[in-house]
């Protein structure tokens, strides 16, 4: 059985999620305050994938940005953020019995590395490269607007009961 | 081993959407809780904001040295109506001052556990001032109850 003690540092602004041969990773924080796991597989190479979720590519999420949008009013509900740089990462580890891979998060930037290896393991990159992502900056836009438009809504709306009720005072 | 296709822009799985939603209803609380605190402060400042402007009012007769009355010979008047209608309008703070206090805490507590449970980024920052904030509104009851 070969093992491998893998380990992330670095932070790129989100939580990425690391999946080796397919298979999701709980990384921990260690004793040495990086976040880690160990993997035992029988398999001499392995391949590690970092992936990065949006909220937009999931299913119904226009109808669940709005109803957020609505609860912090416009104002108060934090924007989406358009940058929408996912990460294309994906590597083969050559494994002996007890190896140590760790990877390095750089600072995410369109076109830019995702990673640095931290490994006298021998890799084989396929990819490693922010890309964006097109479909979740398209709805993240749609949601910046109605984002605009719920602004605007209140706004108006909070003119016009002043103007209607007043507070008591003007 | 052959080049495979890229897992690109895949949905999210279910437990990793809950936590992103729970981290923007954390900020959302945060964002009410601030205003919340805000109101507090401003209905328990009421007399600091008539006096700041009454103060506005005389510094601005001094530095135009008196100039200011050719063009608004109403203005220490106009402010002095200010100056009333902040008190009443800080009156009206302080007489809802439970409910906004109770508002802002339970805003404020709910938010460190919503940021606590979003685990999809890190929200040090938001837990920390959440935290600050509780501490702030709890001063601000003691002043009130005072």
């Amino acid at each position: 059985m070969n093992v491998l003690h893998f380990f992330v540092t670095g932070y790129p602004g989100y939580r990425p999620v690391v999946m080796i041969d397919g298979q999701r990773i709980k990384l921990k924080k260690d004793d040495k305050g990086r976040l880690s796991c160990a993997y035992t597989t029988e398999a001499k190479i392995v391949r590690v994938t970092v992936l990065r979720y949006f909220e937009t590519n999931a299913k119904g999420w226009f109808w669940l940005g709005l109803l957020f949008l609505l609860l912090g009013l416009g104002i108060f509900a934090p924007s989406y953020s358009r940058r929408c740089l996912a990460p294309a990462c994906c590597f083969d580890v050559w494994l002996g019995e007890q190896s140590e891979v760790g990877v390095n998060f750089v600072r995410a930037k369109k076109g830019g590395r995702v990673v640095e290896y931290r490994t006298e393991c021998g890799v084989q990159e396929y990819s490693n490269v922010y890309n964006v992502d097109l479909r979740a900056k398209r709805r993240a836009r749609v949601l910046a607007l109605m984002q605009a438009l719920i602004i605007i809504g209140v706004l108006v709306t909070g003119v016009l009961l002043i103007i209607k009720y007043g507070l008591g005072l003007f | 081993m052959p080049r495979e296709k890229l897992p690109f822009g895949p949905p999210p799985p279910g437990k990793d959407l809950a936590m992103m939603y729970s981290g923007r209803l954390g900020h959302i609380l945060f964002s009410f809780s601030v205003v919340c605190m805000v109101l507090c402060c401003m209905g328990l400042a009421s007399f600091v904001m008539s006096a700041v402007l009454i103060l506005v009012a005389l510094v601005g007769v001094l530095i135009t040295l008196g100039t200011v009355f050719s063009f608004a010979p109403d203005f220490f008047t106009d402010m002095l109506d200010a100056a009333g209608n902040a008190i009443e309008f800080s009156q009206m703070l302080l007489d809802i001052f439970p409910i906004l206090f109770a508002c802002g805490t339970a805003c404020a507590a709910l938010a460190v556990v919503f940021y606590a449970l979003d685990r999809s980024r890190r929200h040090i920052g938001g837990i920390v001032l959440s935290s600050i904030f509780l501490g702030i509104l709890l001063i601000l009851l003691i002043a009130y109850l005072i």
